[in-house]
This record gives structure tokens, sequence and C-alpha cells, in this order.
């Protein structure tokens, strides 16, 4: 070792192995217990194995027509997604490639993402046919952090990668996505980004549960009973689809007496919250006063 | 699958947990990165590589939930809050020693992809090979980073000689 490494090796924040308490073990079931696996990538890769040919040909003849909306909302059901409630699994929607280049003049490429809902590597191989090594993702979010960039790598040297990301902003819409690489790029990079969650489809990453855009914007809802805050979901064809109780442990519960008091919520899936609630009302904190306060200072 | 699953938890919850501690701004956002990690990793359980590749493909997780946390607000919901009690109430303990502020001065100040080799080599201990399996790059690319990032620190902090030796991490050369 070297001695610059012994340097930074006597400045690790945390040379200790954590000492494992009781909290590593609730996390482990806590996972087991709220998602399931996604199915084997063995059987989307010889799916698409069959696919990507024509998507080839057919993208060579300009052949567009993707759309940028979940499936099932506005696009009057003639979405193949819709009915098969995963996209890219019938022939019409794997026809379409998923970018659009189009060159910028100064030796770069303006790239269209034609479909958000894509397997990440689709992305990968178009972006790899025209000598790119770019990895593209998006994950379901709630209204609120859709279409935000959450994570971004680059080679480090060169001019990074530029998005532009819009239209966003309901939980139906969808997202207009476009990337500037700029003249020289080849990669390594890769690009996150959230984007609307599918109906059904459980949130990645979730916003405030009262933030612009999401169901509870404008709801004064900490301490509401959960009868009441029911009352309110149901107005927005939303409901609870999950409790915590036991606010020290985070226990999942299926319900809850009517007249608890709803400790916190967070966005779950379109349409859907997760609920923590108390038998007694929860004593907020001044941060939360304020941040309550906040939320409802933009509201009429 | 959940046995695989329960494995993989068992064997690299330490690891995680201690990678995220190093690098994670409050307790808070470690015990969030710790969930997350462990969650994609439940999630996509068929994509966690065999062996001790699994320890890696997990720090390449943990490596972007926590750059996705740094970029924006992002709350999970409430999946590890005894963990989150127990990072709080250990909060705190760890001081920086004596005489070497300038060093870990230096290293803040270098770019992000400097510190994260300079990091993965000399805390977590791992390979170029590794490391390049964190990135998602090749061995060799890892490597010539970690030889940039040793001669940039070297440069801040003023230490000299740092030429053949610095490029020798664990018996492979550059």
């Amino acid at each position: 070792m070297s001695k610059i490494d012994r340097m930074v090796a006597a400045i690790d924040p945390a040379p200790l192995p954590p000492e494992r308490g009781p909290g590593a073990a609730e996390l482990r079931e806590n996972i087991l217990a709220a998602a399931s696996p996604a199915p084997a990538r063995r059987a989307r890769r010889t799916r698409w194995a069959v696919v990507i040919p024509a998507a080839g040909a057919l993208a060579v003849a300009g052949v567009i027509g993707a759309s940028l909306l979940p499936p099932g909302r506005g696009t009057g059901g003639s979405d193949p997604a819709a009915t098969t409630g995963r996209p890219g699994i019938g022939p019409q929607a794997a026809a379409a490639a998923t970018l659009r280049f189009e060159p910028t003049g100064d030796g770069g490429y303006k790239v269209t993402v034609k479909d958000l809902y894509a397997d990440p590597e689709r992305y990968r191989a178009e972006f790899r046919k025209r000598g790119f090594d770019i990895r593209l993702s998006f994950t379901p979010a709630s209204p609120s952090l859709a279409g935000r960039l959450v994570f971004a790598e680059d080679p480090g040297t060169g001019k990074p990668i530029e998005h532009v990301i819009k239209d966003c902003d309901s939980p139906g819409g969808g997202c207009a996505v476009s990337l500037k690489i700029p003249a020289g790029y080849r990669g390594p990079g890769a690009l996150g980004f959230a984007r609307p969650a599918k109906p059904g489809e459980q949130y990645s990453s979730a916003g405030l549960a009262d933030a612009p855009g999401e169901l509870l914007h404008c709801v004064k809802w900490r301490n509401l009973t959960v009868d009441d805050l029911r009352a309110v979901l149901a107005k927005k064809n939303a409901k609870i689809a999950e409790f915590r109780v036991n606010m020290a442990k985070s226990e999942p519960a299926a319900d809850v007496p009517g007249d608890w008091r709803v400790h916190d919520v967070a966005p779950w899936a379109p349409g859907e919250v997760l609920v923590w609630a108390d038998e007694r009302p929860a004593e907020l904190t001044p941060e939360q006063r304020a941040a309550e306060d906040k939320a409802l200072a933009s509201c009429d | 699958m959940r046995d695989r699953f329960e494995a993989i938890y068992d064997a690299c919850y330490p690891a995680i947990h201690q990678y995220v501690a190093r690098r994670a701004e409050t307790p808070d956002d470690a015990a969030d990165a710790i969930s997350e990690t462990f969650l994609t990793a439940w999630r996509r359980i068929h994509d966690v590589p065999e062996g001790e590749a699994a320890l890696h493909w997990l720090y390449g997780v943990a490596r972007r939930v926590l750059a996705n946390q740094r970029r924006g607000a992002v709350r999970r919901a409430g999946l590890s809050d005894r963990l989150r009690d127990e990072l709080a109430a250990s909060a705190g303990t760890y001081e920086l020693p004596e005489g070497l502020e300038h060093v870990r001065a230096a290293f803040d100040a270098l770019p992000e992809r400097d510190r994260e080799v300079l990091a993965l080599a000399c805390w977590e201990g791992l390979t170029g090979e590794q490391i390049g399996r964190v990135l998602g790059c090749t061995g060799v690319a890892a490597r010539i980073r970690l030889h940039r990032a040793r001669k940039r620190l070297a440069k801040e902090i003023g230490v000299t000689g740092e030429g053949r030796t610095a490029s020798v991490l664990r018996g492979e050369h550059l």
C-alpha cells in the first residue's frame, strides 16, 4: 500500500463494521413484505432476441408511433400495453424504436426518447448501434418527482450529456424527454430519470404526500381520522393501499379502526397512498407544523 | 428466491451498511440508502450475480442510490424506521484522527469520481477489477482512474514520490 493509500485509509469515516442491531433484521423482513421480485431477466432477453431485429428494420423505415402516454390513459385503449399490462410485449409496441436520433449539425446528436417504458436494454442497444456506451433508465415515481433527473454519470472528461424533460406534471401525463449528446461524446455515461408510474405500478421514489401534483396537495391531512382521510381520497378516486402501525416499529397492517389518527402519508402507487396510523393523535414537531403551513400556503 | 435474498442480505449487510455510513450525509439518509439498496436487490434478485460479485453489484446500487439522494428529495416509505433510530443514536461517534485534517480536506476537494475510486480502493479494499465492477467500467479503466486520483490527491497534499509505487494496488500493476 502506498503512502497515499495509507493516508486515505486513515481518514476512513467508518473504520469499524457496524454493530448489528434489530434494525437490520427488521429491514430485511420489511423489504420481503413490501415488494416482490421482478420476473427473471432471462425471459425478457429471449423475448428481445426475437423482437429487436424487427424493431431495427422498422426504425430504419421511419416508423414512429410509440406514445409517451402511460398505457390506458387517453390513448383510447389502442396501446397494446394497456391490455397486456406490460409494455413492449405485443408486436406493435416492439415495432418502433425507443429513441430517435437527429444530428445537430455540430457533430452531436439530439436524442428524443419515444418510449419511457421500454426495457433499459433496448435503449442501450439502440445507443450501441450508434456507437454510444450510454445507459438510460426510467424509474416509476410519484407525480411531484416525475421528470427529475435522479442520477447521471459521465466519463468525466469533455462535455456531459444535456437533457430536457418536461410535461410530466400529472399522474396520467407523459413526459417529453430529449438528450443532447455533444460532439465526440462516446461514453460510458448513464442517466436515470423518474417517470410517471403506470396504473397499479408501485413507486420506486415517492415525494411528499402534499406536494403539488400529489393526492393530498392542499389537504390538511395530519391527524385526520382514517375514515376522514378515506373520504378525502375517495373524492379523488384514490384509496389507502396499506397501513403502518406501531410508530416505533412501522409494522405493516392491512386495516386499522376508522377512528385512528393519521400520522404520516406517503404516495404508494397512482391513486394509492401508504398511511401511518395510531390510536392517538400525533404530536407535531415545530418542523412538521412549518412544513404543513408551507404546503398549505399556496392553496385557496 | 427468498432464501437467496436472505443469504445475500445477511452476508452483505455489514459491508453495505459501512459503505453507506462512510458516504451518506445524515443518519436518515444512510438508513434510507441501505433500505433502498436492499429493496432494489430483492426486486432484482434475478440480476444479482453469484459469489463475491454480489457485494460489488450491491456497492454499485448503493452508489446510485446515494447519488440519487444528493440530487433530489426522495423519501422512502418507512421500511427502515428502527434502523434510522439506531443510526441516529450512534451518529457523531466518529472523530477524524488528529493531524489528518489536511488529508480529509484535500480528499473532499477532489472530484466525486476521484473520491469514489480512492474510497473503494482504500476503505472497501477493492482491487482494480472489483472497482470496475462497481463502477460499470473495465478493470483497466478503473486502475487508470485510480492512478490519476492518487496523483491528484498527492499533488493536493504535497506528497511526492507517488510514481511507480502508487500504481501498485494489491499486487496489481497499471
